[in-house]
């Protein structure tokens, strides 16, 4: 509206790079500290820096910003092992890269259910209302593809075949998925009967809550309209991250595809 | 107007949507479906939101349109004429922007009303709801709001000082700048229109793409300004637009819980503040037909 130049933000919607499995269905993903797939990330961050980025920012909670420079530093003397999550992999490779000071941390995870233990489970587990209130399907549509169990019972999906990190990034940035994933949380949020909401209340008060401060730690670490921010976080944020980015026309916000697709950087 | 740069004020306007609330973009016929999705809507419900003004405003906020009169015999007759309009959506169900707590008393007043016991009070929800519902030959009216029964402490920081105090002023002048456009797009044409006009000039402006455009606007660029309100572990700001969100989430969803079938046609009567959001979560879900209401309201300049 009445700003002639905004910051820019560019948000890169990301999977498990590596899964340890904290979900009940998981996606098996193969070791990423292998050299073929250090190769790969090394060519997704050459491709991210023409992003030409001033500051990242990373799906880390903002109390563990100490911890997170301690390790970044420890990163810069080479005197750290890389551990195989996107947060390392992806967010400190790159940084360094552009020559940062720091990574930054602007996830809030402290309002999760799990985390308040003021909260009633009842008012927020719309997984168990689901189930005993016949509304599973709100749930979702059940995962495909070739499933194993573990002993942990565990369901893990199977990759059905090799696919390159870069073709994964492009995959759950596609604008088809992210209405997918809007389409997810708006079934969640119908979880209920009568005067209860428990869908809504966990959309609501977690997951909406969650992006909303992330935004808002995004905007408190802007400091001029020639700030270039890239946000790594988990691809199921992107829907209603976008939207609210796109609402307080704060930002600039610009699509990962155009540098996920343009390929190998060429030689000079 | 200096009342109006208070972010303070602009949130009490989310939560009592004093306002003509509103939201996003509607296209004049069937909003914001991709030919794709038109093409997969085969099996869908419709929902036609209205967005209205309050006719039985209290006028106790400075931000709230004065309403004149409506029973008034010249605006009662526009409002007949507004209800034969919308019939021709053909509404399956009428729904309002009453707690779903009241559901039971607003189906007592119905009944009342349709056996001649009760005269219509000046709110919407009587005046083109209950006529309409009328009209229609329907056995209630749904009430589909939902006000803050949670468990949530409120939200008592009063948001102007901490700005204040936290040297967070630049953000509150950014509110009042987008509050002051807001005023001077939406309040300002429509007091004039009903001056000019007819009801029905006057939910033909409230329902236009621009203007449920600016109505979003004020309801979340302010809102997300003054999210930024706060420092370190202070989010002072995000409260307030959660409970905003929060309420119209659960409206939404009420709204799929009176959805019997795919040939409900439910017709939403809300404040103009609600209309942007509403629409976003009813097309982001994929389950409903949007259709305006500009095609069914016929001004007279369009006759």
């Amino acid at each position: 509206m009445k700003h002639q130049t905004k910051p820019t933000i560019m948000i890169l919607g990301s999977g498990h790079l590596a899964n340890w499995g904290a979900d009940r269905i998981n996606y098996r993903m193969d070791d990423v500290l292998a050299p073929k797939r250090q190769a790969e990330l090394q060519q997704l961050a050459e491709q991210l820096a023409r992003f030409k980025p001033t500051k990242i920012a990373v799906e880390v909670d903002t109390h563990w910003e100490a911890e997170l420079q301690n390790e970044y530093d420890a990163y810069l003397k080479d005197n750290f092992q890389l551990k195989p999550h996107e947060i390392h992999q992806i967010g400190f490779r790159l940084a360094k890269q552009m020559g940062h000071p720091k990574v930054h941390c602007v996830d809030y995870l402290r309002d999760d259910p799990i985390v308040r233990e003021d909260r009633e489970d009842h008012w927020t587990d719309y997984g168990a209302f689901a189930e005993t209130n016949d509304q599973e399907h709100l749930l979702g549509p059940p995962p495909t593809g070739k499933m194993t169990q573990d002993e942990d019972g565990r369901i893990w999906i199977e990759p059905e075949k090799y696919e390159p990190i870069v073709d994964m990034y492009i995959r759950e940035n596609q604008d088809e998925k992210i209405r997918t994933n809007l389409r997810d949380y708006l079934r969640i949020a119908r979880i209920g009967l009568q005067d209860e909401y428990p869908g809504a209340n966990w959309v609501a008060h977690f997951w909406y809550n969650r992006n909303l401060k992330t935004f808002v730690n995004l905007t408190r670490i802007t400091e001029s309209e020639d700030e270039r921010i890239l946000l790594i976080i988990g691809a199921g944020h992107l829907g209603f991250l976008k939207q609210i980015v796109e609402d307080s026309e704060v930002y600039h916000l610009e699509s990962p595809l155009q540098y996920l697709e343009a390929g190998e950087v060429e030689m000079p | 107007m200096k009342a109006l740069v208070k972010c303070q004020f602009y949130l009490m306007t989310l939560f009592v949507s004093v306002l003509l609330t509103v939201g996003t973009v509607t296209s004049d016929d069937q909003t914001n479906l991709s030919t794709e999705d038109v093409m997969q809507t085969t099996k869908k419900a419709t929902v036609m939101i209205l967005g209205t003004y309050h006719m039985a405003n209290p006028g106790a906020d400075a931000a709230n349109f004065e309403a004149d009169d409506v029973l008034a015999p010249k605006k009662q007759r526009e409002i007949q004429q507004l209800v034969e309009q919308l019939a021709r959506f053909n509404p399956t169900k009428v729904a309002v922007e009453l707690d779903t707590s009241l559901d039971t008393k607003l189906e007592a007043r119905y009944q009342d009303y349709l056996n001649g016991r009760y005269q219509l009070e000046r709110d919407e929800f009587y005046q083109v709801s209950f006529r309409l519902a009328k009209k229609m030959q329907h056995p209630k009216v749904y009430c589909v709001d939902w006000f803050g029964r949670t468990n949530e402490e409120e939200n008592t920081v009063d948001l102007e000082d901490f700005a204040k105090t936290h040297n967070q002023s630049v953000l509150l002048v950014k509110v009042g700048t987008v509050v002051q456009n807001m005023v001077q797009e939406t309040l300002v044409p429509l007091g004039e229109l009903q001056e000019s006009g007819s009801v029905i000039d006057m939910y033909h402006f409230l329902n236009q793409e621009k203007t449920i455009r600016v109505m979003h606007e004020i309801n979340n660029v302010p809102a997300l300004i003054c999210a930024q309100i706060g420092v370190a572990d202070q989010y002072v700001g995000v409260d307030a637009l959660l409970r905003w969100y929060e309420r119209n989430l659960k409206i939404f969803v009420n709204l799929t819980r009176i959805t019997e079938s795919s040939d409900d046609r439910i017709l939403l009567i809300i404040g103009a503040g609600h209309v942007g959001l509403l629409q976003q979560f009813l097309e982001d879900s994929g389950d409903y037909i949007l259709e305006s209401p500009l095609k069914y309201l016929k001004t007279e300049d369009a006759n």
